[in-house]
């Protein structure tokens, strides 16, 4: 008879599971199934979205789609990469607000750089995949950094030489806003800066296990818990605690995030604040990544509205603007299309989706069409 | 599917005690099971990536029961079992006699039932919880403490202190001490 409340517990607990491996084994195979008829109506729907407005030279079209490749994709030559439709990633380029006037992707092997209006300006090979690995754009600064399993391939833009760096524990890397090279996991959990030659330049960084890192600043790493959903920043010295929830965003100065609660909080110089509350804009949901404007003075987020279905169910989406230094009241503007964000130089805001993309004047709150579309891309300074 | 037999024998092997936790922390054991397959499903997909099985499958598993949208899909998939097997009445029945610890716990703030069960039901140190939980070990023991507490008020006929020199919060006395200390400076 237990006497204490532990064993209480204890006993209280213990129950008899009817979960069997074959019925896990069976909903792993309905979930693979059910995301493959998605996968493949999202490209069928994409095409009928898309189709009204490709001007393109050779015909091609573009929408956004997801994982970790997504751009545009030939008409009828070329066949798209399966792929939900969901927000692209932000980068820490595009996180940092440096200029939008070319993009890069990564589309059938092969690193594209485009312009604002989608026209390929350069387009560099990359060495096939690992196997088992897809290859993922971590970021752009004069050199494109491309994860490809434990291996980065650092491309030179401008002479469009490719060289192999390696190797590097699962992957993990993050680009150095400054330029002067990227984060790159040693072993397990240490993380060193290296040059563009790959040779460590930095002292060690050790983040607690199972953690993300998605931004670096200053010779400090900041970094996703998985467990926990703690935002932590990290540098030789050991580990601060900055907050909880999902990354969105960060540059050289501000990192954003977003609890569970659904706040957006930004921290600089240490100090966090609230800068918005999602739930109180009765959006449901952020889609994907926030990113700052280049002056660092907003903070801008698609966001699905409350009631309007799925982003795969034609749901409404808006864009909420965060005035982060006057305090003024989060602007949200309707954005039917919108799946993902990036600002331009001049302070406006890039919004792409459903095979379009548009240009939204912040002051005046206008929506201009920008003909062609741009896929998935990620800025260059 | 390579694997699959090891898979296989990890689901035989944490599924009670998956369930179990689950079900302390929802209160119900169909909640329970639902999420359970569904965190087992989501680590049987991640299996080769995912290093420390038990504590990931864990973390879903709460996290699963944690957000109020996720927990009612959740909840809408468990009562579509309207057929339930022969000898579930038995079951049931089992499961019912722990019946007034799981309502006095469902009382309680979330995280303290987290870091109740973490600590009582699944045996794991402070230190476990507080990396699981995202907090200061301190805090564990606080948490810990308290709910001890409000579970000492709902549940009045308990005594307050093992044998062994261990309070029930599974803390030593000069560890309670100290908290006691730091909360008092």
């Amino acid at each position: 008879m237990p006497s204490t409340i532990p064993e209480l517990i204890r006993d209280a607990g213990q129950v008899e599971s009817r979960i069997t491996p074959e019925a896990v084994q069976r909903r792993v195979q309905h979930r693979r199934r059910a995301r493959g008829a998605l996968a493949l109506l999202t490209v069928i729907l994409g095409l009928v979205v898309a189709a009204p407005i490709v001007r393109d030279d050779d015909d091609s079209v573009s929408v956004a789609t997801g994982g970790e490749d997504a751009g545009s994709f030939g008409g009828a030559a070329a066949p798209p990469a399966l792929g939900m439709v969901t927000a692209r990633a932000a980068s820490p380029e595009e996180a940092a607000g440096m200029a939008t006037g070319r993009y890069a992707y990564i589309q059938a092997g092969a690193l594209v750089i485009a312009d604002a209006h989608g026209q390929v300006a350069s387009s560099i090979d990359l060495p096939p995949p690992t196997p088992g690995h897809n290859q993922r754009l971590v970021g752009v600064t004069e050199r494109a950094l491309v994860s490809n399993g434990n291996v980065a391939l650092i491309v030179d833009l401008s002479s469009g030489a490719v060289r192999s760096v390696g190797p590097i524990s699962g992957g993990g890397m993050v680009l150095d806003p400054a330029g002067g090279g990227f984060w790159a996991a040693e072993q397990g959990f240490d993380y060193t800066l290296r040059d563009w030659e790959g040779r460590p330049v930095g002292e060690k960084v050790t983040l607690p296990r199972v953690s993300i890192p998605f931004a670096a600043r200053d010779n400090t790493l900041l970094a996703l818990v998985m467990n926990n959903g703690t935002v932590i920043s990290a540098d030789k010295d050991g580990v601060t605690v900055v907050g909880s929830g999902m990354p969105l965003a960060a540059d050289r100065s501000n990192i954003s995030f977003q609890t569970e609660e659904g706040d957006i909080k930004v921290i600089a110089g240490g100090t966090v604040r609230t800068v918005a509350s999602v739930w109180s804009l009765r959006p449901a949901q952020t889609i994907g990544a926030a990113s700052f404007s280049p002056d660092g003075q907003w903070l801008g987020v698609v966001v699905m509205l409350q009631n309007s279905g799925g982003i795969n169910r034609g749901g409404t989406t808006g864009v909420v603007l965060i005035d982060l230094r006057n305090g003024r009241p989060p602007l949200l503007i309707a954005t039917p299309f919108a799946h993902g964000l990036a600002w331009r130089d001049d302070g406006r805001v890039i919004l792409v989706g459903e095979g379009r993309s548009m240009v939204l004047d912040v002051d005046t709150h206008l929506l201009l069409e920008i003909p062609p579309p741009v896929g998935q891309a990620v800025p260059l300074r | 599917m390579p694997g699959t037999e090891e898979m296989a024998s990890y689901v035989l092997e944490v599924r009670h005690r998956l369930v179990g936790a689950l079900a302390l922390y929802c209160g119900s054991q169909d909640v329970a099971e639902e999420a359970a397959q569904e965190a087992l499903s989501r680590l049987w997909q991640r299996w080769d990536t995912v290093e420390r099985r038990d504590a990931w499958l864990y973390r879903v598993g709460f996290n699963l029961l944690r957000s109020r949208a996720r927990r009612r899909v959740i909840e809408l998939k468990a009562h579509a079992r309207l057929s339930r097997p022969a000898g579930d009445e038995e079951r049931q029945a089992a499961f019912a006699e722990g019946a007034p610890v799981r309502t006095a716990l469902a009382r309680l703030p979330a995280r303290e039932r987290e870091a109740l069960v973490r600590r009582f039901f699944l045996d794991q140190s402070t230190a476990g919880i507080s990396l699981a939980m995202g907090c200061a070990e301190g805090t564990v023991k606080a948490t810990i403490h308290h709910g001890l507490g409000h579970l000492r008020l709902m549940l009045p006929s308990r005594r307050d202190m093992d044998q062994d020199g261990m309070d029930q919060d599974g803390m030593e006395q000069d560890d309670m001490e100290q908290d006691d200390a730091l909360n008092h400076s």
